[in-house]
């Protein structure tokens, strides 16, 4: 209970992640509860295309004459959903190869690592473009291919985790009792391991939201659902007249990446208290 | 003749670099709907330009939504009947073409009097109407207000096609039909749709050409039921009296007889709806008014140029 | 020294290979191929004219011969034609690889010149005000996506302002020759170079003033300070020389970030680079163009890495007995 006390007031003496956090609980709201307490559907031709934002529609509408606050509320629960899932899947894939590589060393560490080492060299956005271009959206695509770029540098970290661990004197004690690797890897290192991953995976979040963005943008989203990229796009055609259609849907993303990210720094500072303080 | 001493042929692969290229006097010309929409309706404005969408009267554009007859709910007319009651062609128009379009009536283009068909009557947009169709050809509606599911395809030939698809989506929702577009690149629409015949439906335009025998025959007759040729009869529409129409037409030497015959044709197809007309395209070109002389024929913007020339 | 070098080097003719090899399996696994979308869109097609267009490209072949087909020619750095151009794919790159080259040259010095500097300045101004205003500044150019700054970028300065181009990489219609080209290809350089140049700006920022922080803590800036003013001026740049290192190995990876990050920033702007001709590959199925762009994208990423590695080494010997 101290250990979360603890973290809780290191978390709160950083203004910045603090703002973030906040932010973030307000935009996950607004895509929880936002298309119900604004039920307009994103895809329904409202109004006149390309009006600024007034009383009736609050950010205007787009090329279509589609409500464009209907599309930020529901294009947050697919930048959200996107992040998340796909921070999650890279996450898991990235602990259990690095952690494997880490703890049992030799010619499996070798290996695994150079898979990694391969997958780093690619640039990841080109590998993403490549993988939904080939195997079309839908959006189980779009978050498998931002997992697939993602994972290397989770694994990294955790083969680099495990193996600093592994050597400590509680495993050898663990082991000295005979404990099955799989019991030690789990529950005696993995708690240990787990705060420098869980902060680099939140930083994911971001970069994660951004790809998605960046593949709707080109037009390799899944055409069944509104995202934030995908309505930045819808806006390029009509960048001279209506530049807000665009330009709106920017800063949200924008808005939300920096919560992120904020709260990613906090967790750091909070979950790393090695760190030096400034 | 020809007075024009050089034409240079520029790729510019954005859409917004031509219609800012033209504006300030770098190039000339901008034809068939080389910019978007947007743009011509901006461009129109300045004095310096001339927007246009004569001189392609030959070509004939016909924007339709091909429909899988082979099975399913589809192969129903009064379902196609139904779809096509959903459609608010002047909204298509008005809303993603800028009004650069005429409502679809059928497979040849108004323009054409040769051949057109004026006694046509489409079917008026109808929700309403539409969903009592669907009750009647036997698709009620579950407890979720799903009648059934459908799945979408489009030309990818650029933004427009995808707000279609958007719309359509939208409105056949509101027929209980739910629909999943699905995006494919050329190459895998070309083959889903042409070789594999793995759609429901799909948009896609066509050319009417000046003559129906070289325009739409390849589109209705049973005989162009091949798979892997592409842009030809991907619905499995097999009407032998159409056949029938369409091969004589071929050989008809008098006029009156072969105008008789594709009147026909036009009856029946506007009936069965192998393919659900959605709008008469317009090819708009756009030029700087120091160049005379663009408009000379149904093929203007393919044609030789020779009476083409520029003031200073 | 030299044979550290020659280490790395044989080290990454395997990695190089192997993304060959990926490369090569993704895109097969795409439907549909060159000679569908070259019958298709010729109006008149069968199947038959696309089986015999496969038969002439040697795309009906089983896999793996392709596949060492495909090796062979890499080993003999023969990439091949392109089926959708009809021209040889060397050529085709060779073209568009000065323009994104430019771009990302102009995007790292960018990042590096006013990164660098602003960290450093924001280290020495610590928990001032100016400090706090870098930071945010820093991180919310690092939240926004780089596509849509540059889509705001030709909003202000091309649409409102109409000082700079809104894309393409020469005006059109002129003949321009000698210093007024290369001014008029600058004038279309700034807004793509600062797109993509911004993000690092913040990276480098936040890096320099991160690891300055770190370094000045340090005991030996702390007796240099005692010792005077001169001392602390060398401690000062030794401090900065040290706090380098990390901004040399980002540099690294910033190059890998520039190839993903070019396709969105030329397509945005119209620049007739690599990066748009990697997404046309793409959508037209043309997979000799793309493999062969990604095969040289990967050499790219390969060699500034060594680079990179040689470089460190250079700054910090201690690196190189490994």
């Amino acid at each position: 209970m101290t250990n979360v006390l603890e973290f809780w007031r290191r978390f709160r003496s950083n203004r910045g992640a603090v703002v973030g956090f906040g932010v973030l609980l307000l935009i996950i709201m607004a895509a929880v509860i936002g298309p119900f307490v604004y039920p307009v559907d994103p895809f329904e031709m409202v109004g006149r295309p390309n009006q600024l934002p007034s009383s009736r529609f609050l950010l205007g509408t787009d090329v279509s004459g589609r409500d464009i606050l209907a599309g930020l509320l529901h294009g947050a629960r697919v930048s959200l959903a996107i992040g998340l899932t796909a921070s999650v899947a890279a996450m898991v894939i990235g602990l259990v190869v690095g952690g494997i590589a880490g703890y049992y060393g030799g010619w499996l560490d070798v290996a695994l690592m150079r898979s990694v080492d391969f997958f780093l060299t690619i640039p990841s956005f080109v590998l993403a473009v490549v993988i939904v271009a080939i195997f079309q959206p839908p959006i189980v695509t779009i978050i498998a291919a931002i997992a697939i770029v993602s994972w290397p540098s989770v694994a990294r970290l955790a083969r680099a985790e495990f193996a600093t661990q592994k050597v400590r004197d509680y495993v050898e004690a663990c082991r000295a009792m005979g404990m099955k690797n799989r019991e030690i890897m789990l529950r005696q290192i993995l708690p240990n391991a787990l705060p420098p991953i869980v902060v680099v995976s939140s930083l994911m979040v971001a970069t994660a939201i951004l790809t998605e963005a960046g593949l709707s943008f080109l037009g390799l989203g899944d055409p069944n659902i509104i995202s934030w990229g995908y309505m930045i796009g819808v806006g390029r055609t009509v960048l001279r007249s209506a530049w807000w259609v665009s330009a709106i849907p920017g800063v949200t993303i924008l808005i939300t990446v920096l919560a992120v990210n904020l709260v990613g720094e906090g967790l750091n500072e909070a979950l790393n208290p090695r760190m030096r303080q400034r | 003749m020809p007075y024009l001493d050089q034409v240079v042929l520029k790729v510019l692969p954005d859409g917004a670099a031509r219609a800012i290229a033209l504006e300030k006097g770098e190039i000339d010309l901008v034809p068939q709907n080389g910019l978007p929409e947007a743009e011509i309706q901006r461009l129109a404005q300045l004095p310096t330009l001339q927007v246009s969408s004569a001189g392609a009267e030959a070509l004939g554009p016909n924007l339709w939504l091909e429909v899988n007859l082979r099975e399913g709910p589809l192969a129903d007319v009064r379902v196609r009947k139904a779809i096509s009651m959903a459609l608010d062609r002047s909204r298509i128009i008005d809303v993603i073409w800028y009004g650069y379009g005429k409502p679809g009536i059928g497979p040849i283009v108004s323009d054409n009097a040769n051949f057109f068909n004026k006694s046509l009557k489409p079917l008026a947009f109808d929700i309403e109407k539409a969903n009592t169709l669907l009750d009647e050809a036997g698709h009620k509606k579950g407890a979720d207000g799903v009648r059934f599911k459908l799945t979408q395809h489009y030309l990818p030939y650029g933004e427009n096609y995808v707000r279609l698809a958007e719309y359509i989506k939208q409105q056949l929702n509101k027929l209980g039909i739910v629909v999943e577009t699905k995006s494919l690149d050329l190459a895998s629409w070309l083959k889903t749709v042409y070789t594999d015949w793995d759609f429901d439906i799909t948009t896609t335009f066509s050319h009417n050409y000046s003559d129906p025998s070289i325009g739409i025959e390849r589109t209705f007759t049973s005989h162009y039921i091949k798979r892997g040729a592409s842009f030809t009869n991907s619905m499995g529409y097999r009407n032998p009296r159409v056949d029938e129409l369409f091969t004589a037409a071929r050989r008809e030497m008098d006029p009156v007889k072969r105008k008789s015959q594709f009147s026909e044709i036009q009856t029946i197809l506007n009936d069965e709806l192998p393919v659900i007309f959605l709008m008469e395209m317009q090819y708009v070109h756009v030029w700087n008014k120091k160049v005379n002389g663009l408009i000379a024929n149904g093929i203007s913007m393919y044609s030789n140029w020779d009476s083409v020339w520029k003031s200073e | 020294m030299a044979w550290f070098l020659l280490v790395r080097l044989l080290q990454t003719i395997p990695v190089i290979l192997a993304i060959a090899s990926l490369n090569f399996l993704l895109l097969h696994m795409a439907p549909g191929d060159a000679a569908d979308i070259i019958v298709g869109t010729s109006g008149h097609g069968s199947a038959e004219a696309a089986e015999e267009l496969r038969r002439s490209y040697g795309l009906d072949k089983p896999l793996f011969q392709q596949f060492f087909v495909y090796i062979g020619h890499l080993l003999r750095f023969d990439l091949g034609v392109s089926i959708i151009q009809g021209r040889p794919v060397a050529e085709l790159i060779a073209e568009r690889i000065g323009a994104t080259l430019i771009l990302m040259l102009s995007s790292i010095t960018i990042a590096v010149v006013v990164g660098v500097p602003l960290g450093i300045f924001a280290s020495l101004r610590y928990r001032t005000v100016t400090d706090t205003v870098l930071t945010v500044l820093a991180l919310v150019v690092y939240a926004t996506p780089q596509f849509w700054l540059g889509l705001m970028l030709i909003v202000f300065f091309s649409i409102t302002l109409g000082i700079l181009p809104s894309g393409g990489m020469r005006s059109i219609g002129v003949e321009l020759d000698g210093l007024r080209s290369v001014i008029d290809v600058a004038k279309h350089l700034i807004l793509p170079a600062l797109t993509l140049g911004l993000f690092y700006v913040a990276v480098y920022t936040r890096l320099m003033r991160a690891s300055m922080l770190d370094v000045m803590t340090l005991d030996y800036i702390t007796t240099a300070r005692a010792k005077g003013a001169s001392e602390l001026r060398a401690a000062f740049v030794h401090a900065a020389r040290n706090a380098l290192l990390p901004v040399v190995t980002v540099i690294g990876v910033q190059v890998g970030h520039l190839l993903g990050g070019s396709i969105l920033v030329e397509t945005v702007f119209g620049w007739p680079g690599l990066g748009r001709l990697v997404l046309d590959a793409l959508l037209q199925r043309d997979l000799n163009l793309l493999l062969g762009i990604l095969f040289v994208s990967s050499i790219v990423v390969v060699a500034t890495n060594l680079l990179v590695d040689v470089i460190y080494g250079f700054l910090d010997p201690r690196l190189v007995q490994e």
